[in-house]
């Protein structure tokens, strides 16, 4: 299991899209996170790390879903998950490996992101004077395991479906669009908001406090760490069953 | 003692399409195998399903007496290269034997010997995308010796390899097998798989339709007759016709199809005939296969 899981690591060192995407999100956290600490004029009652949470941490969980959903997608989509195969015929194996791998590169995307914005927030509200230390270390618990359960989720979503493109656009619409417009169903209006992919992650983002709107933190972790899970045990079971053609 | 590959009963329903049908044969140490069918007729999904990549609807395939999935150390016991060497195009190859090579705890001066070997070491940090389709093959083919397993299976191995790789690939299937290690090859090159393979399994629609050494399978086809040129081959094709031969040609040269040369010999010797070649035509292993297979059935690709 540790070879195939170096293996996979090793996969997604070297392909550019990965390096890209990994790239981005930290240049993304890391210049937004300059920009608003050092020039957005916070009144009394504004939390910078609620804003940066609030703000960066969608992005940076979208980006982490796209590098699950690739690590699993490319394979079928360039055709090399024949030679992986056959040189790692087991295929659950083969799947929880590349899960192993990606929770482990997604957990220290999390993690320093989490880590620009908690420290542009304390380094800026020392200099401007406003509160950049509140829910610092919420936040990045928060950044870190959401960060890393998102990405849990795409390979997820790439084992049970091995269409790249479908994929990717797929959970993006659903994500950024259908769950807020399904949302809007009456007898739909009073859970999804709270249990859905977008509520939990952002409850687990730990920048929204005591508000009953939100699962707490730790509740909001383990209830997308379970869709992770569903996700993945119904795709492992697919996948077993699947012809490999191509 | 088990064979080195045993099918047995394959069958595979792609829904209402049966590609495989009942399929059974066996391939031994020491033998390389030619797998022949034309297009369509099943060769490639008996192969992945040989190697656990397609379900099969009923039967068994199993290498040294175990299902592909079920074996302990696949990559030191089956090296297979399918539908040409599958790569990222974002990756070098040496990058993605390394991938290859970690999956199996296989080290990298293992990947550096097999570039090497297949002449790619120039070219290994280079992207495979911007690779030929012989440079592919050359790929797969090191992936697939790996872990220097006891059983290659090769499908159409020798597709975009120039002549001096076809004759290289030649040699080197006949040294594995020389060392005692099962080749399975399928291939659409029946002239080269001709001088490579001891034993030939033939599929057509999804069947076997001939398994036998190579030898065996071109002295029960039909002979190829006797080719005649020379001034008087015009008169030897009416007195072979009038006594009842299969004659075809031009007034410079004829083809008898049902006649040794011999008894060619002795027609032109009793009517004092003048020719210039009198050439035996044996059956090639192309005549065979199209007489098994029912002449292409699988029309041009």
């Amino acid at each position: 299991m540790i070879n195939v899981v170096n293996s996979e690591l090793f996969k997604l060192r070297t392909t550019r899209t990965f390096l890209a995407l990994f790239g981005i999100a930290l240049a993304i956290v890391l210049v937004a996170s300059i920009c608003i600490c050092a020039f957005v004029n916070f009144n009394g009652e504004d939390v910078s790390n609620e804003i940066l949470g609030i703000v960066f941490g969608p992005i940076v969980r979208a980006l982490a879903l796209v590098i699950g959903i690739l690590a699993v997608t490319n394979e079928f989509r360039h055709g090399t998950i024949t030679p992986t195969l056959l040189v790692v015929p087991d295929r659950v194996r083969l799947m929880l490996s590349k899960l192993v791998a990606v929770l482990a590169l997604a957990l220290a995307l999390g993690f320093v992101s989490g880590a620009i914005m908690v420290g542009s927030s304390a380094i800026f509200g020392e200099l401007r004077d406003f509160d950049g230390s509140q829910y610092a270390g919420a936040l990045l618990i928060g950044m870190t395991v959401g960060t890393a359960l998102n990405a849990a989720l795409g390979v997820g979503v790439g084992v049970l479906v091995r269409n790249q493109v479908g994929a990717i656009v797929g959970i993006l619409i659903y994500g950024f669009i259908l769950e807020d417009l399904i949302g809007l169903i009456p007898w739909v209006r009073d859970w999804l908001p709270k249990y859905g992919l977008g509520g939990v992650s952002n409850a687990l983002s730990g920048v929204y406090g005591d508000d009953a709107d939100f699962l707490s933190q730790p509740v909001a972790g383990l209830l997308l760490a379970l869709y992770a899970a569903i996700v993945m045990a119904i795709g492992l079971v697919v996948m077993r069953r699947r012809d490999v053609t191509a | 003692m088990a064979h080195a590959i045993e099918v047995a009963g394959l069958t595979k329903h792609f829904g209402p399409v049966k590609a495989v049908d009942d399929l059974s044969f066996t391939v031994d140490e020491g033998r390389v195998t030619g797998f022949l069918g034309p297009n369509g007729a099943g060769k490639t999904t008996t192969l992945r399903m040989l190697l656990g990549l397609v379900n099969p609807t009923s039967g068994s395939a199993t290498v040294l007496g175990q299902p592909f999935p079920a074996l302990r150390d696949p990559v030191h016991t089956v090296g297979a290269v399918l539908d040409g060497g599958m790569l990222h195009p974002g990756r070098s190859g040496r990058n993605h034997l390394r991938t290859l090579a970690k999956a199996s705890g296989i080290g990298s001066q293992r990947v550096e010997e097999l570039l090497q070997l297949v002449a790619l070491a120039d070219a290994a940090h280079r992207r495979a995308g911007g690779y030929s389709l012989g440079m592919r093959q050359r790929l797969g083919l090191a992936a697939a010796l790996l872990g220097d397993p006891k059983v290659l299976v090769l499908d159409e191995p020798a597709n975009g390899l120039d002549p001096q790789g076809i004759r290289w690939l030649r040699d080197f299937l006949r040294q594995l097998a020389s060392e005692g290690r099962a080749v399975l090859i399928s291939s659409h090159q029946l002239a080269e798989l001709g001088q490579t393979a001891d034993d030939v399994v033939v599929i057509a629609k999804g069947r076997s339709v001939a398994q036998a050494p190579l030898q065996d399978i071109m002295s029960r086809a039909r002979g190829g007759g006797v080719r005649v040129a020379g001034p008087d081959v015009r008169r030897l094709g009416d007195i072979l016709y009038q006594a009842g031969a299969r004659v075809s040609g031009d007034p410079t040269q004829i083809t008898v199809a049902d006649r040794t040369g011999e008894e060619v010999g002795r027609v032109i010797a009793e009517h004092q005939l003048v020719i210039s070649e009198l050439v035996p035509i044996g059956a090639s292993l192309e005549d065979v296969y199209f007489e098994l297979t029912g002449g292409g059935a699988g029309g041009p690709s």
